[in-house]
């Protein structure tokens, strides 16, 4: 008998707050209903929290987060030396494909779309001693993480020179500063 | 009348039940109703539960009060762990019943407000769904019929092909 025919949703997903991701995954494909019942955000929230409880709370993208979380292990040797360097978290929101902070992703800053099909990426190198080639490494990575873990971002990247060069001088300045 | 420390409880299809007092008052619900009722001998009707239902349920909190489980010690674990490996031997017993009656015993455990009853049932469901292999396979069990066209199916496949590895 289908639980969903018998069951309002909050049971249905009282029931489903008991799975693991693999269990939620074959729900994924077992019909319409229950796709989008497994797909539930919150649910996702859940299982990441089991596994990194001090991780901060988002809106959304829990399970896409799950995703890049998992496929770690693809990760090429240059990419998993930004990994290591930070927390594991990194910043999902990029599926979105709106200007947003990336605030678990240390490296970037924040991007978004500028000039219509161009992304553009700011670092925060200067917080985290990160260079601003070093932030665009490590965001170029992320996106070929997105497209070895099946999605398909496709998004041509540039850095804006004029950030860079603004980035750059920060660092600069604030070195000097530490120096006097 | 009832017994002294007795009350009655009605079904939905008119079956009365004679059961303690403190037994009834494990249901959140009736314990609310019998604070709000001053006759003793009022006899509660139960709306939503079917005598085939109310007479498990009443049989489980029957036994919960008379076999009050352990408190676990060990409960300050991580607050998102959600185990399904500790169900009770008496209570893996108790929901192992056909499909039909388990999803039952949720809707009056949620309805009565029987926290470890609900508790229990729902994770008897999700180990039914764990134990499936393949997403056909929870179909079958659960007779669920599958209207996803083969395109969507691949598509969803493909998402998640980042699981694959996974056993």
């Amino acid at each position: 008998m289908d639980p969903c025919e018998i069951l309002p949703e909050e049971l249905l997903f009282e029931i489903l707050s008991y799975l693991d991701s693999t269990s939620l995954l074959k729900l994924n494909l077992v019909n319409r209903a229950w796709n989008r019942l497994s797909n539930n955000d919150d649910l996702w929230r859940q299982i990441i929290k089991n596994q990194q409880p001090e991780i901060a709370d988002k809106d959304s993208g829990w399970k896409t987060y799950y995703s890049i979380y998992r496929t770690r292990s693809v990760l090429t040797e240059e990419s998993r030396l930004i990994y290591n360097r930070n927390s594991p978290s990194v910043g999902f929101k990029i599926l979105s494909g709106n200007t947003c902070h990336s605030n678990n992703f240390p490296a970037i800053y924040s991007y978004g779309y500028r000039e219509s099909e161009t992304l553009v990426v700011i670092g925060r190198g200067f917080l985290k001693e990160f260079k601003m080639a070093e932030a665009s490494l490590a965001f170029a990575a992320y996106l070929n993480l997105l497209e070895d873990a099946g999605y398909k971002p496709n998004i041509p990247i540039k850095i804006d020179e004029e950030e860079r060069m603004e980035e750059e001088r920060i660092i600069k300045n604030n070195k000097t500063e530490k120096q006097k | 009348m009832t017994e002294l420390g007795k009350i009655k409880l009605v079904s939905s299809d008119s079956q009365e039940f004679e059961v303690d007092r403190e037994v009834a008052a494990m249901s959140q619900t009736i314990k609310n109703l019998l604070e709000a009722i001053e006759d003793e001998n009022t006899a509660i009707p139960i709306e939503n539960v079917k005598g085939e239902i109310l007479e498990r349920v009443i049989h489980y909190c029957e036994h919960h009060y008379n076999h009050p489980s352990p408190k676990n010690l060990t409960e300050n674990e991580n607050e998102y762990e959600r185990r399904t490996d500790d169900i009770e031997p008496w209570d893996q017993t108790f929901c192992n019943v056909e499909q039909p009656i388990l999803f039952e015993l949720i809707l009056a455990a949620n309805y009565l407000d029987i926290k470890p009853l609900l508790d229990v049932c729902c994770k008897t469901v999700a180990n039914l769904i764990k134990e499936c292999r393949s997403p056909e396979e929870i179909r079958k069990r659960f007779k669920i019929k599958n209207d996803f066209t083969k395109e969507e199916e691949e598509e969803i496949r493909k998402e998640n092909a980042w699981c694959l590895d996974e056993k």
